[in-house]
């Protein structure tokens, strides 16, 4: 999967970087490598930049940079942000980013999660409880 | 024995390399929360222990592949002058991404010193390294600092003085042998190639002189166009192009990813080593102060309200807590005005200090309070680290126009000046997004350009001054835009450049570096007042004043406001206005507001001092009384000074401006400029002139 397609708060563990020369470079020298794991802290407005904490390094990149990295993802942010689980993963592909599609920031159990996982990146934390 | 050494200070952006700097030398360079506030390489001297430090201060870079102009800056110091040591300073909450810095450094064969600063913030997160082990494993001091107060810089300079005392006495070949035994191992396939490179690259006794082989080598293997550049200084260019490429490519069809990823992983496989064995985390759950903050201002939803928020409170604010200051000053002018008046006996020497100095300078001095808490609070959105989340906030809007999230930052630094903001652009990465972002950054109305909107606004809007000012802006806003989007579909066309940007954590602005830099943004002003200004406005007095109208051609019995029209009519400027007139009038303006707006070039502010000389005919030497002879003139209307604002917004900011866009850009890229805000600026205001009066608005 690529980052680009992951929503906020799912976490994810960089497996490879799909573009050479100067982004892929850059991505790597900001802290992209290779088994880092990270987080999605949030998704700007319409498909605007994401914020992704990888390797307690917060950085700022457009979706289209986020679409060279290639990640696993180790844990889907849970569901209970107005839509299923299910209803939101339909929705990714027709909807992108869009407004409609949960409401990360709600949910008090993740925004924990978020932060510790960004201090911390080599702990695998427990699944937060889906309400 | 040698006592003087060149020391750099580098390391990533944001870490506090000027920090370090200034506590070093004690100097007071510039300081603030977000990546790139450094673009260009600072010199200060420290004596210590009686050694005669030179110290340069870096731009901040991820690594010593360099694509902005600020990083190209770093990285050729380091080639180029070879310093005699690097302090590499590191934020100790997480300096994984740091060592990878620092072992680039460490190949270019120069000694590194590693400052693990802001130590306190690391201990507040729970992190530990235990440096002494750390530098066994690096084969380098390493020493805990905190920037901001102070501590542990005494020690890195004794570090640093150590080193260099036990490099001088082991001499050359001990070093070399002991940086290669600390060197960094690429696994066995890389390593392979490297030698073979390596090899080669040593047959030019000058060339290895000149270039550490082994980091040249990596590069090359990097695919590093730099590197190939170096390389034709080479006797066999020739034989190791081919051979560098093949290599590269061998390690790609081998590792099946880029070639430059897979030397990255290798080092960062090796930091990772490091980093586990050296750095303890105390697992902490605790919510970090930051991410708490992020949660609201930058929400999807409320980022940009808020931020426009903030952008109108600093403005209100500006208004708000100025007003009572530019009060007391524009009242303790007009008594100055008065004592001169009546302590210098009548004639031309009361005429220059009462009109042109006291009316010309006056003016201007009185908007001092205003620069300054507009500093203040540019300052404080700089300092707490808010400006970096304008970048997230604003990217997908820039977007639309073709620029962003990372333009905006030199865009804002634009209200305060245009200078350091052009300048600030070096931090993009591509070319054409730094000349667009420079070109249209003069839209951002500078603190220069507030006094006249001001005194105007003052003059003329008296029910609601403020938001008259603020929609001056607004068009400058828009209009900045709006010119990114056309030259980025005319003349700059091409493909979007990627963004990638780093997020500091919230951080307290520290009351000294507020008070250093606006104190000397403050005395910026000052001075200028005090010396072009005033210069000016002496200039603008005797251009004014002579030759003097003969008494003779004067009826008798006309009223002295009408003599003094007379008389100013009569003089050179009145004569230069003549020529001009025809070219302003299609605007709303007499030929004394053409001569305000030509005087502006010298510096915006010179147009209130013009302005002020121009109208002192009466007796206004301070901004009150300037305001009211304004007012009195039947040719200014609120529409004649609205078209005055809009004018001064558009057309070519000042000199010092200009010269910075030509430094930056070059000829052409200036000529462009100028002849765009130009015709801009007068077909703009043509247009607005026109049509408001045809609407019959404000006449
Ligand atoms: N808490 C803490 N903050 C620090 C320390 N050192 C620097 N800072 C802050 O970190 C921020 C960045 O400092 P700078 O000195 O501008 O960093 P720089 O490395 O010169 O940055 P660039 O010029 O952009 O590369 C500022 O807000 C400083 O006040 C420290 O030891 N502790
Ligand atoms: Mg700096």
């Amino acid at each position: 999967m690529m980052l680009a397609e992951l929503r906020a708060y799912d976490r994810f563990k960089v497996l490879a970087i799909h573009t050479g020369r100067e982004t892929g470079r850059r991505l790597a020298d900001m802290g992209f490598t290779k088994d880092s794991e990270g987080r999605v802290m949030r998704c700007g407005f319409l498909r605007g930049p994401m914020h992704v904490c990888v390797g307690g390094y917060h950085l700022l990149l457009r979706h289209s940079e986020a679409a060279a990295v290639e990640v696993e993802v180790l844990e889907f942010a849970p569901h209970g942000h107005g839509l299923g689980r299910g209803g939101r993963r339909g929705l990714r592909r027709g909807f992108g980013h869009g407004a409609l599609s949960g409401k990360p920031g709600l949910c008090h159990g993740c925004e924990t999660d978020a932060a510790a996982a960004c201090q911390d990146s080599d702990a695998i934390r427990t699944e937060p409880s889906a309400t | 024995m040698k006592n003087s050494y060149l020391i750099a200070l580098a390391g990533n952006p944001n870490c506090g390399k000027t920090t370090i700097f200034n506590a070093i030398t004690g100097a007071h360079h510039k300081v603030g929360n977000y990546p790139g506030v450094t673009v260009e390489k600072r010199e200060g001297q420290r004596r210590y222990k009686g050694y005669d430090l030179r110290i340069v201060d870096l731009p901040g870079t991820y690594s010593l592949t360099a694509y902005s102009p600020d990083e190209m800056a770093a990285r050729d110091f380091l080639l180029t002058e070879k310093p005699d040591a690097v302090i590499d300073v590191m934020d100790s909450s997480n300096i994984e991404r740091h060592l990878y810095l620092c072992m680039q450094f460490r190949e270019l064969g120069v000694p590194v010193i590693g400052a693990l600063n802001m130590a306190d913030e690391a201990e507040a997160a729970g992190v530990l390294i235990d440096a002494a082990q750390l530098s066994n494993l690096m084969g380098m001091p390493f020493v805990r600092t905190v920037g901001s107060k102070g501590r542990g810089v005494e020690n890195l300079l004794d570090a640093t003085v150590d080193l260099l005392e036990k490099l001088q006495r082991d001499g050359p070949e001990a070093s070399a042998a002991a940086a290669l035994s600390h060197r960094m191992h690429y696994g066995p396939e890389l390593e392979d190639k490297l030698h073979e490179l390596c090899t080669l690259l040593q047959q030019d006794s000058a060339f290895v002189a000149a270039f550490p082989v082994r980091w040249l080598a990596i590069k090359l293997l990097e695919k590093d166009q730099d590197a190939y550049k170096r390389l034709k200084g080479h006797k066999d260019e020739a034989l190791i192009v081919p051979k560098a490429i093949a290599a590269a490519q061998w390690l790609e069809k081998h590792f099946g990813r880029d070639a430059e990823i897979v030397v990255s992983e290798q080092r960062y496989a090796f930091v990772h080593g490091a980093v586990r064995e050296t750095v303890s985390k105390k697992p902490l759950l605790v919510q970090t102060v930051t991410e708490n903050i992020d949660k609201v201002l930058m929400n999807r939803f409320l980022g940009l309200p808020i931020f426009i928020g903030v952008m109108w409170l600093v403005f209100r604010l500006t208004f708000a807590l100025g007003e009572a200051p530019v009060g007391w000053l524009e009242s303790l002018f007009g008594w100055l005005g008065g004592v001169a008046g009546r302590v210098i006996p009548e004639g031309f020497f009361q005429a220059l200090v009462v009109d042109g100095i006291i009316g010309g300078i006056g003016g201007v001095f009185s908007f001092v309070p205003l620069i300054i808490i507009l500093f203040f609070l540019l300052s404080i959105l700089e300092d707490t680290g808010y400006m970096a989340r304008v970048a997230f906030i604003t990217d997908k809007f820039l977007h639309l126009f073709g620029l962003h999230g990372q333009s905006f930052l030199p865009m804002i630094l634009g209200f305060g000046c245009s200078v350091p903001a052009i300048m600030a652009t070096r931090t993009l990465r591509s070319t054409r997004d730094r000349i667009v972002t420079s070109m249209i950054i003069p839209f951002m109305s500078c603190g220069a350009k507030l006094p006249v909107y001001v005194l105007l606004a003052g003059a003329f809007f008296p029910q609601n001054p403020s938001l008259a000012v603020m929609t001056i802006y607004g068009v400058g806003v828009a209009l900045a835009f709006l010119s990114a989007l056309l030259f980025k579909s005319t003349l700059l066309r091409g493909e979007p450049t990627p963004f990638v940007m780093e997020l500091p954590p919230y951080r307290a602005p520290t009351w000294s570096g507020l008070f250093w830099h606006v104190g000397e943004k403050t005395l910026t002003y000052v001075k200028k007042a005090g010396t072009v200004i005033l210069a000016a406005s002496v200039l603008i007095w005797a251009l004014t004043t002579f030759p003097v109208l003969p008494e003779a051609s004067v009826p008798a019995g006309l009223p002295e406001a009408e003599v003094s029209r007379l008389a100013l009519e009569h003089s050179i400027a009145g004569s230069l206005g003549r020529v001009i007139e025809p070219l302003v009038r299609p605007l709303g303006f007499d030929w004394r507001i053409g001569i305000a707006v030509i005087t502006g070039f010298a510096a915006k502010e010179v147009v209130v001092s013009t302005l002020g000389v121009m109208y002192a005919a009466g007796s206004a030497e301070d901004s009150i009384a300037l305001t009211a002879a304004m007012q009195a003139d039947p040719l200014f209307s609120p529409l004649v000074a609205f078209s005055l604002m809009l004018f001064i917004l558009i057309i070519p900011p000042c000199f010092a401006a200009l010269a910075t866009l030509k430094a930056e850009l070059g000829w052409k890229w200036l000529g462009v400029s100028v002849g765009y805000m130009l015709t801009v600026g007068w077909l703009l205001t043509f247009a607005v002139y026109s049509l408001g009066r045809l609407a019959g608005w404000g006449i």
